[in-house]
This record gives C-alpha cells, sequence and structure tokens, in this order.
C-alpha cells in the first residue's frame, strides 16, 4: 500500500511546539500564581527565611524565624523518658517488688506559707517518696501508639464495610444508570468531603474523649475514598466476561463476585493498603481533639507546657511511621 | 441436569436496528429444527453477531419474535430461558485473574443460590461436572486451580466451552469461536463443540469466517449479507459462486492477497 501513497512525505504537518493557545493559558497562570503568591505572603516566606539561613550561616545577626526553632529545641530538649509517681498515690505499693530498674527516690520538699493567726511566713518541709521508673514514658507512650495503631486498624476495617456496599451500589455496570447509583455516589462524595478532623471534632461531642471518635472518623472518610475506587474500578473492568455471564443469567450479585471481583481485587488490595497507611497517619492527627491514641497524649502534654514529653512523643511517631512505610512496602510486594 | 435433546428456534420477522441508524437486521425469518449444527456465514457487519445477541437478551429486536421451543424471548421469559442457553464467546468470556476451575463452575451460576456463590461453596456434584467437562475437553488435572491467564488460547476457549456447557443447556450459541486460534486449533475447537453438542443432542448456533470448517462441520449453512439471509441451505449447496456472492468479489480477492 505504501507505494501507492501519493502525498508526499515532506507534505506531513506535525502541530506546532508553541501555539497563540498555549502562550494565552500560560500567561493566565502566571497571572493566577502571581495573584496567590501575594495572598499567601509567599514573598515574606522567602524572606524569612533567607534571613534565617544568612544568620545560620554567618552567626551573626537577629532573626525572628532563627529564634523560633531554637527556642523550640531548647524547650524539646531534654527527652522525658521517666516517670515519677509518688508512692501515696500508688495502692498496695510494695518496696520489694518494684518494677525492673526502678528506684524509690526520697524528696524532701520546703514550702512557704502565711500563717494568718500569727501574720508570719512558716515553712513547712515534707518529705515525699516518689517511685521512679527510668523507662515509664516510654512505656506509656508506647501503649498509646499502639491504640493508635488499633484505631487507624478498625477505622479501615470500619470503611471495608461501609464501602463495600456503596461500591457495589456505585458501580454503573452492575446497577445500571439510575437513582440508586446517583444516590451511591452521592453518600460516598459526602464522606470523602468531610475530613476526618472536622467530623472527629462532632463525634467526640457525641461519643466522648477517646477512641471511639477516632475510629468512626477514620472510617466514614476512608469509606468516602475507597467507595469511588471500588466503583470506579468496578466500572473500568473487563465487560467481556460481565457480558458472558449476564448471558447465562447470573444476577449482578453473582456478576459482581465472580465477572468483577476476581479482576479487580488487585486494585482493591492495593487502595485498602493505601488507607490502612494513611489511617495511621492521620490516627495521631485526629487524637489532637480528642480522639483517643498518641495525638490525645501529644496535645494533654503540649498545653501542660510539658516539652520534654512532646519531644519523646515527636520521636515516637517519626519512628513508627518510618517502620510502617518499610512493613507496607513489603506487605505491597507480598500481596500484589 | 436437563432433558436430552435440542431446543426449536424460531426467528419470525426479526429486524435491528441501532440508534446510530445501522439496520443489522431487517426482516429475518427462519426455523432451525432441533438439534441442528446450524452454521452462519457472512462478512463483518452483516448481522451475525446482532442475531446471536438477540436470542439471549443481549440486545433487543427493534421488530418481530423469537421463540425458543416456543417460548418467546421477552424481559419477563429471559431469565429462564438463558438457563438453557450457553454461549461460547469470540474473545472467550473469561475472568482471566481467576481460576479455571471458578471459571467453569460460574456456569453453573443460574442454579446455584447467591449465598452458596458468594461463599464459593459448590456442591460435589457440580465440581465432578466441572471435572468431567475439562477432561473430555482435553484439560489437564493440573490445571484446575491454575488462573486462565496462564494456559494458551486454545486452551482459555476450552475452559469457555465447558463452562457452556455446564448445565447442558438444549441450545448453545458461538460466536466466532476461533476468531483468534490458528487453524489446527480451530478444527479441534469446533470438533469439541460438536461433540458435546452431541451428547446432549444440543442445537447449536455457531457464526463463523471460515467456509471450508463451515462446510465440513455443519448441518445447514446460513449466510447473512447486510441483515438479510442471502443463502439457507445444505453445506453442499454452498458453491464458489455463492461464496463469492457473499462475500462480495472484492473482499474474496482481498483475502487472497493477503493470505491469512
Amino acid at each position: 500500500m505504501m507505494q501507492t501513497n501519493p502525498a508526499k512525505a515532506s507534505s506531513w504537518v506535525f502541530r506546532p511546539l508553541l501555539t497563540g493557545k498555549l502562550l494565552v493559558w500560560a500567561l493566565l497562570a502566571i497571572l493566577v500564581l502571581a495573584w496567590s503568591g501575594k495572598a499567601t505572603q509567599m514573598d515574606r516566606a522567602l524572606a524569612l527565611t533567607g534571613q534565617a539561613i544568612g544568620v545560620g550561616v554567618t552567626g551573626k545577626g537577629d532573626s525572628q524565624v532563627a529564634n523560633g526553632f531554637g527556642q523550640i529545641a531548647r524547650s524539646l530538649w531534654p527527652l522525658q523518658l521517666e516517670t515519677r509517681t509518688p508512692i501515696a498515690q500508688i495502692e498496695h505499693f510494695r518496696a520489694d517488688r518494684l518494677p525492673p530498674f526502678s528506684r524509690v527516690e526520697h524528696r524532701k520538699s520546703t514550702t512557704q506559707s502565711h500563717d494568718p493567726s500569727t501574720g508570719k511566713y512558716v515553712k513547712t518541709t515534707q518529705s515525699a517518696s516518689e517511685l521512679v521508673v527510668p523507662y515509664g514514658y516510654v512505656v506509656t507512650v508506647l501503649g498509646k501508639l499502639i491504640e493508635t495503631l488499633q484505631i487507624a486498624l478498625w477505622g479501615t476495617i470500619l470503611s471495608l464495610l461501609i464501602s463495600i456496599p456503596l461500591g457495589f451500589f456505585g458501580a454503573r455496570n452492575l446497577m445500571g444508570d439510575g437513582i440508586v447509583v446517583a444516590a451511591a455516589r452521592t453518600f460516598v462524595s459526602f464522606f470523602r468531603a468531610v475530613p476526618e478532623l472536622v467530623s472527629a471534632l462532632f463525634l467526640v461531642v457525641a461519643y466522648g474523649f477517646g477512641p471511639i471518635a477516632g475510629v468512626i472518623a477514620l472510617g466514614l472518610h476512608g469509606a468516602g475514598f475507597l467507595g469511588k475506587f471500588f466503583a470506579d474500578d468496578s466500572e473500568n473492568a473487563d465487560p467481556k466476561p460481565q457480558e458472558a455471564l449476564r448471558a447465562l443469567g447470573a444476577n449482578r450479585l453473582k456478576l459482581a463476585r465472580y465477572a468483577v471481583l476476581p479482576q479487580v481485587m488487585p486494585q482493591f488490595t492495593a487502595y485498602t493498603l493505601y488507607i490502612l497507611d494513611r489511617n495511621i497517619r492521620m490516627a495521631t492527627v485526629i487524637g489532637l481533639v480528642g480522639a483517643g491514641g498518641i495525638g490525645q497524649e501529644l496535645k494533654g502534654r503540649f498545653d501542660l507546657y510539658a516539652y520534654g514529653h512532646v519531644a519523646t512523643i515527636l520521636i515516637a511517631i517519626f519512628l513508627m511511621v518510618l517502620l510502617i512505610d518499610q512493613l507496607s512496602v513489603k506487605l505491597r510486594r507480598k500481596l500484589l | 441436569m436437563r432433558s436430552d435433546g435440542g431446543a426449536r428456534v424460531i426467528f419470525d420477522n426479526l429486524s435491528k436496528a441501532f440508534p446510530d441508524g445501522t439496520q443489522a437486521l431487517s426482516s429475518v425469518s427462519l426455523h432451525i429444527e432441533a438439534g441442528t449444527f446450524c452454521v452462519l456465514l457472512g462478512p463483518s457487519g452483516s448481522g451475525k453477531s446482532t442475531l446471536l445477541r438477540c436470542i439471549n437478551g443481549l440486545e433487543t429486536p427493534s421488530d418481530g419474535h423469537i421463540y425458543i421451543n416456543d417460548v418467546e424471548v421477552l424481559p419477563t421469559t429471559l431469565k429462564d430461558l438463558r438457563r438453557g442457553i450457553g454461549t461460547v464467546h469470540q474473545h472467550f468470556g473469561l475472568v482471566n485473574r481467576d481460576t479455571v476451575a471458578n471459571n467453569v463452575l460460574a456456569g453453573a451460576l443460574p442454579e446455584t443460590s447467591t449465598w452458596r456463590a458468594i461463599l464459593g461453596w459448590f456442591p460435589r456434584k457440580l465440581q465432578e461436572r466441572v471435572a468431567s467437562l475439562l477432561q473430555s475437553a482435553g484439560l489437564e488435572p493440573s490445571q484446575l486451580n491454575r488462573r486462565v491467564s496462564e494456559l494458551s488460547g486454545g486452551q482459555q476457549q476450552r475452559v469457555g466451552i465447558a463452562r457452556a456447557f455446564m448445565l447442558s443447556p438444549p441450545l448453545i450459541l458461538a460466536d466466532e469461536p476461533i476468531a483468534s486460534l490458528d487453524p489446527k486449533l480451530s478444527h479441534e475447537i469446533l470438533s469439541l463443540i460438536a461433540r458435546q453438542a452431541a451428547t446432549v443432542g444440543a442445537t447449536v448456533l455457531c457464526s463463523l469466517h471460515q467456509v471450508d470448517l463451515a462446510k465440513a462441520f455443519a448441518d445447514r449453512i446460513i449466510a447473512l449479507d447486510q441483515g438479510r439471509v442471502v443463502f439457507d441451505g445444505a453445506p453442499q449447496d454452498l458453491t464458489e459462486e455463492k461464496v463469492a456472492q457473499i462475500y462480495g468479489s472484492k473482499a474474496l480477492e482481498h483475502d487472497k492477497a493477503i493470505p491469512s
């Protein structure tokens, strides 16, 4: 066929790299960026950061940002690792059965108080015994981390339970193009539109402080993502096996189970793992509004200006996220 | 599972026009006797697929009626009728990621309760049926739990045929079942369909592009062109001239120029 083509190769015209339309769009983009950059004070951010780097390098001058970071660093150190508990507060305390590596410290504390009958200041000396566990706070933080992981796990389970039926009802290839699909997709969009931090605020009011609010907040938001992914994947699945089973007389549920699910299982697994990964990180954040876990501990210590505790928590979160990242890479390789 | 014997299929003045204006079928009237191996010939776009798809309700005719053993194909009767129709697809219609076993078991879904199906808990009797169908299709026991994607094209179509025969249907529809297979495999696959159909005396409606294979397997050949029946008769009556008429002289030259 090639030799019969009458057109010369030189007469083929390729699309030019730069067109007038592209230039107009580029100009528009620059205008929007200039305007929004001003609104978000990007110029000031650049100036302040530059100043801070200058102070850091030369050691001279004064910078607001550098001072701020310095203050944070100073207050975070030293890390709080131990716990001190007054023995009077411990029920059934037994001096011969201390936790490993722990000790009892006796402290004399002097307090000055004003005696109104004599009109003089009186010094009273109190002796208090404290149980000091050198790693006590680390154990507390670990416990909170485990609680955080459990919140993330149950949040993921909840979002799976909600999103599987929503994904089924939201898939046009299974449900046709009608009111059911529209309703399911609206629910899913709503769940996705409400950030977990916002829903956690309300859920804490309803369920009280603690993990329940966290699990539900993560579960609803995750369902918003998974429901959409499940429905979209189902619609993108190869239609040929679906038609084959429809011709056989299989109903919708059987179709979903035998023609769609085996096809989309790898994507479903990947999305669920992603939501689990995301929930672990988000579970720490929603704790800040009282929805349980390490975040709640962090917020409590931060409000008490206990920055040594805060530092321990931050390092623990950092290590956890690092570890989870490594694990999820391995898990992904195994499952997919 | 089903009483032996094939289904009688009657097309009464069947027409199908697609929304884009294509007239896929115009006034097709045919009477297909039970137990016939009937091959549909015709160029691409002649309406062969549409005719087959109207039978199992994948397309709705614009006009006319289809009767399977005197039961008209209607949305209300379709559910029951589909249990008696086995379909073999051009692109096999299998789930590539799923196992051979599950793909064939899917053929028994209409006879399985939804909860059993979702749990994947099929009765022993159905499992034995799968095994015997795969065995007669020439698959190895070791391939039962393999993914379909690990099989060759010919083996995949054997799985598709096993699925179609799961419930021993009285009617088999095969829409270009060998379109993507080489000549030797094509012959084997058609033999398999003919052999399986013969065990229950099922009627077969099979669309093909290969005239020689049509002649070798068919009891009756029906040729379509632009939605009309242009030939209907015994294989020996299909002469070279008739073939040239069906496909048009140009198409024939084209086929000779590029050997397939």
